[in-house]
């Protein structure tokens, strides 16, 4: 998972091709901490990932819950992945786009 | 007059005490009586297909009597070359190794439901499935299409009893009154409901405790991918969308073109007298186009010429605006010419890649219209595998005009049928385009055939705690 920030300051994260319960439980506390230090919105980027697990799932769902607020949304979502949030009721909700 | 409560009763109770008797002595045909009667009803429906036709767009106003006729001829030749060589009675298959027999059983009654869009058609099509597997039917009409839904059951029911049908093997209610309808539906001696209609009629069909193969609501996305053949691609959707103005649940109703083809396309349907509207004319058609009390099409527009939905909504445009296309900014509630609409009006949008297409289309599929149609134009193989993969419907239709399409038989393998299986996506119990084999219950005789492996087995094993999977299944298929 990598951070940056844009100019508008929205903060935006990019994580691994392949987040699966082993990869979300390695990045969920440096995650979780680093939602909490901020008041922007924040983009979860998913150019490149290929798999999500339930876990993954959880940590989105929970990642909105902290920061919607802000504002919250989900760019770049592959339409394999795309449909997974769809199937999953989740999609209007994360604003996947 | 409308049927009182006691009138009720005592109709519904009439029509099932004489098909019971007809179930009674249908149960007695064998094959070749069955196959005699299917093809003499098929026979009068064909001759009279014209005729119908006119006779549905007279009392309906909606669609056009030439593709009626068109209908008309996929439900009567079509769905008879396709069933009339099926075994539907007694044995219909044996395998010798695993030792099964299948025996095919009539049902019972049946309560075949048609819908306000195809009348006769469904009427045809319902009628000779029923016959071919030995099941009386009876139809419930449209409450705006009685007449013409009416005279194609007589016209079936005639053609049957000359060919020895048994009496009242066909009924249809006096009229089309949801009183009736549900009545029926909830009889103790009904045996299937085939529910073609609106999501509420479906859902009360499910409601009555009966079985019910329905169908879905239709929301058909069109992918235009970069290796479609533009030309081929928009002569193929016009001749689709613009068929009976858009009354068949099949028919598309957003296109998403690639952002590399899109002014092509743009041009070859201006070129075959369809109109893109303005931003404004696109909020004057949502005025007259959807019923937001209803969240639904107005039934107004239902099966109405293009040019005369302009006229209606203030649109000036040629007097032979076929196909109304509407570009919008997104998909959902805030834009209603998403959802499905059964005219000859389009939702347009364009797609920088395969991917944000593919979303697109996601996004229209869920909106409304899963497990029912998906369509894509392209020449791309892998592509449109991965489309497919990725949509929720029952029939992906590529290359092909997807009313047609997706009804069987004109344009592809599929089986030709008027309720389309949208599976449980559409709430429905499978995504097959239905036919006679859905209508009948199937006996397995199991014949003997030891398990050689169980026979020799030492089943104390069963009791051991100790082994595991893995231990238990080696011991299980020792020396085999």
């Amino acid at each position: 998972m990598s951070q940056t920030c844009e100019p508008r300051e929205a903060r935006i994260y990019r994580f691994e091709s392949c987040m699966d319960t082993v990869a979300c439980e390695r990045i969920e506390p440096e995650l979780q901490a680093s939602l909490a230090e901020g008041e922007a919105s924040v983009v979860f980027d998913l150019a490149g990932v290929k798999f999500v697990s339930s876990a993954f799932l959880g940590l989105c769902v929970r990642a909105y819950q902290k920061t919607c607020q802000f504002g919250f949304e989900m760019i770049n979502v592959e339409p394999t992945i795309k449909r997974v949030f769809k199937i999953a009721g989740l999609e209007d909700m994360l604003k996947v786009r | 007059m409308p049927a009182t409560a006691i009138d009720v009763e005592s109709i519904i109770e009439e029509h099932f005490c004489l098909a019971n008797a007809a179930a009674a002595v249908f149960s007695q045909y064998d094959q070749g009586q069955t196959d005699r009667i299917v093809r003499a009803v098929y026979e009068a429906a064909f001759r009279d297909r014209v005729r119908l036709a006119r006779l549905a767009h007279e009392e309906t106003g909606m669609g056009k009597w030439q593709d009626k006729v068109v209908k008309n001829l996929v439900a009567s030749q079509f769905v008879y070359e396709d069933i009339k060589d099926l075994k539907t009675v007694g044995v219909i298959h044996e395998d010798p190794i695993s030792g099964i027999v299948e025996i095919a059983q009539p049902m019972g009654p049946i309560l075949a439901i048609t819908p306000v869009t195809n009348p006769t058609s469904t009427a045809m099509f319902k009628i000779l499935i029923a016959l071919k597997t030995r099941n009386p039917v009876i139809v419930s009409p449209a409450r705006k299409a009685r007449e013409s839904t009416v005279e194609t059951a007589r016209i079936c029911y005639e053609a049957a009893l000359a060919a020895d049908a048994p009496e009242h093997c066909i009924q249809w209610l006096p009229e089309g009154s949801r009183e009736l309808t549900q009545a029926a539906m909830a009889h103790k001696s009904l045996a299937l409901i085939l529910a073609t209609g609106g999501p509420g009629l479906v859902r009360s069909a499910y409601s009555s405790g009966t079985p019910t193969i329905g169908v879905g609501a239709g929301n058909v996305p069109v992918y235009i991918e970069r290796t479609a053949d533009v030309p081929f691609a928009i002569e193929q959707i016009m001749a689709s969308k613009c068929f009976d103005n858009g009354t068949i649940c099949a028919s598309e109703q957003a296109i998403v073109a690639e952002r590399s083809v899109a002014d092509a396309v743009c041009e070859e349907f201006c070129r075959r007298s369809a109109r893109f509207l303005s931003k404004e004319e696109v909020a004057d058609l949502e005025r007259v186009a959807f019923d937001h009390e209803r969240n639904a099409m107005h039934p107004d527009i239902v099966g109405q010429p293009a040019a005369k939905i302009a006229a209606v909504a203030g649109i000036r445009v040629p007097p032979d605006t076929q196909l109304l296309i509407a570009p919008l900014g997104g998909i959902g509630p805030e834009w209603p010419l998403s959802s499905e609409i059964l005219a000859p009006i389009l939702a347009w949008y364009t797609a920088d890649s395969f991917d944000d297409a593919v979303n697109l289309c996601i996004d229209l599929n869920f909106h409304g219209g899963m497990g029912h149609t998906a369509s894509i134009f392209s020449n791309d193989d892998a592509r449109i595998k991965q489309f497919a993969s990725l949509m929720n419907a029952g029939r992906i239709v590529v290359n092909t005009p997807s009313s047609q399409g997706a009804v069987g038989g004109l344009y592809n393998m599929l089986h030709p049928s008027l309720t389309l299986g949208c599976g449980t996506g559409g709430k429905n119990i499978t995504t097959d385009n239905v036919t006679a084999q859905h209508l009948l219950n199937i006996q397995r005789i199991a014949r003997r055939r030891e398990n050689q492996r169980l026979a020799r087995f030492d089943t104390n094993l069963f009791y051991d705690e100790s082994l595991d999977p893995a231990a238990f299944s080696a011991a299980f298929n020792r020396n085999y």
